[in-house]
């Protein structure tokens, strides 16, 4: 997939959802705000990572290391296929 | 909070949609894989630890009536730890919304519009699904119990199209292998769908006063309705492909594949996919909106819709950059989700009944 053709596609999903809000959102409160665009770079983040394609370090990436061994050690205790 | 209330039985329509809605299109295929014949008694263990979580999460809303998990767990073990667990929860949630848009990716791409790339199908019912929480829990309420309608139809239809096809003596024997593949399709089920049972102490507050008394009978009753349409689409399955059941991905889809009525009815796969679409997106939408809810809550935002499209946003974007391929998916969810939903949902609930048991509610 082309870079041109994930920029577009990023570009659709944040100005959709920013027009979205932009339309129907009244005040927002301030803290409402900061965790509004506290997400909204979590999102930038991510769209980055899958626009140049360089596999950043990601959310599973967090989350392997926590869960990944003692979930692999069940599976194969009581995998009988393998 | 969210002044839209719904009747016990429109909550338990929602928790057997929920529930129910991809399941019964993703879980029987890598289930039989896993269990072989005894598939369906490995539905009744984890069903059976759905039941549990059920009583847990009915007990503290008795308990606490009117509050959601975030509040009561904020009164009963303070805020500090209750962020502290919420970290697993928001991560598995998010995890969970991504998952499930992904799977209907998946299916798409590999089953029925190959050449269409995943992020059409993901970002449309992310759009879809985000506009139809921002309508409100009432509304999700009412335009469910219609598509439910619709995809149990379709449903039944299919298995009882297939009926001249069952072979019943493909069922036995039913341990071959002894216990260890049971419990093994156990675990894999327990991670999904029915640790996701806690997701509905969110949404229990939600039920009006008028109704509040059916509530406990309706959501048991919602629940073993699914274990059974589980089981019996389990069952259906491995009596038509007897051991090649566990090696399709989507057997439900492969099994409307082969099924005909009078040379007239042939070829009705295309029901499933769109079950399968439309059964994921009645979940995304209860994930997301519990989603909002919980994030909402935990950060004391009042106007709850606030925060929809970015997580709305961060689950599509999930999908796109967190998952490397279809085999590697399938081993996080079958594999690392009943170790990740454990301690993001049923530990935390653990410890809130514990306390709870010794604490008395305050005034």
């Amino acid at each position: 997939m082309f870079m041109a053709e994930r920029i577009m596609v990023l570009l659709a999903a944040f100005g959709g959802i920013l027009l979205y809000d932009w339309l129907t959102m009244k005040k927002m409160t301030k803290r409402e705000k900061a965790l509004y665009a506290v997400l909204c770079f979590i999102c930038l983040y991510m769209g980055l990572d899958y626009a140049i394609n360089k596999d950043w370090f990601d959310f599973m990436d967090l989350m392997m290391p926590v869960f990944g061994n003692l979930a692999k050690a069940i599976d194969d205790y009581l995998n009988v296929n393998a | 909070m969210d002044k839209q209330t719904v009747s016990a039985y429109q909550m338990g329509i929602l928790f057997f949609v929920f529930m129910t809605g991809s399941s019964i299109i993703n879980i029987p295929g890598p289930l039989i894989g896993k269990a072989n014949n005894g598939a369906w008694l490995s539905l009744l263990i984890s069903g059976a630890i759905g039941f549990l979580i059920l009583a847990g999460i009915l007990y503290l809303h008795k308990r606490y009536p009117g509050m959601t998990f975030v509040e009561y767990s904020r009164q009963l073990m303070g805020s500090a730890l209750t962020a502290v667990f919420s970290v697993f929860t928001i991560s598995f949630l998010l995890q969970m919304q991504s998952g499930i848009v992904n799977d209907v990716g998946l299916f798409m791409v590999s089953s029925m519009l190959r050449e269409t790339p995943i992020y059409a199908f993901n970002f449309l019912i992310f759009a879809v699904s985000a506009v139809t929480v921002c309508a409100g829990l009432e509304v999700m309420a009412r335009m469910f119990t219609l598509t439910m309608i619709l995809i149990t139809g379709c449903i039944i239809l299919v298995l009882v199209i297939a009926v001249p096809d069952y072979d019943p003596a493909q069922l036995l024997p039913i341990m071959p292998k002894g216990i260890k593949p049971v419990l093994h399709g156990a675990y894999f089920t327990f991670g999904f769908p029915y640790v996701e049972v806690f997701l509905f102490a969110m949404l229990l507050p939600f039920v009006n006063n008028r109704s509040a008394s059916k509530l406990p009978k309706t959501m048991v009753i919602a629940l073993g309705i699914n274990i059974i349409v589980l089981c019996i689409s389990t069952v259906c399955s491995i009596m038509i492909f007897g051991s090649f059941a566990g090696e399709m991905t989507y057997v439900l889809f492969s099994l409307a594949r082969v099924v005909e009525f009078e040379d007239i009815v042939q070829r009705i796969e295309s029901i499933i996919g769109m079950s399968l679409i439309l059964g994921s997106y009645m979940k995304t939408s209860i994930t997301l909106y519990v989603l909002n809810l919980f994030v909402s809550q935990l950060f004391g935002i009042a106007k709850s819709r606030a925060l929809v499209m970015p997580l709305a946003l961060i689950g599509f974007l999930m999908g796109l950059v967190s998952v490397d391929s279809a085999t590697d998916w399938g081993r996080v969810v079958m594999a690392v989700h009943p170790v990740w939903s454990f301690t993001a949902f049923v530990l935390p609930l653990l410890l809130l009944l514990i306390i709870s048991m010794f604490k008395k509610p305050s005034a």
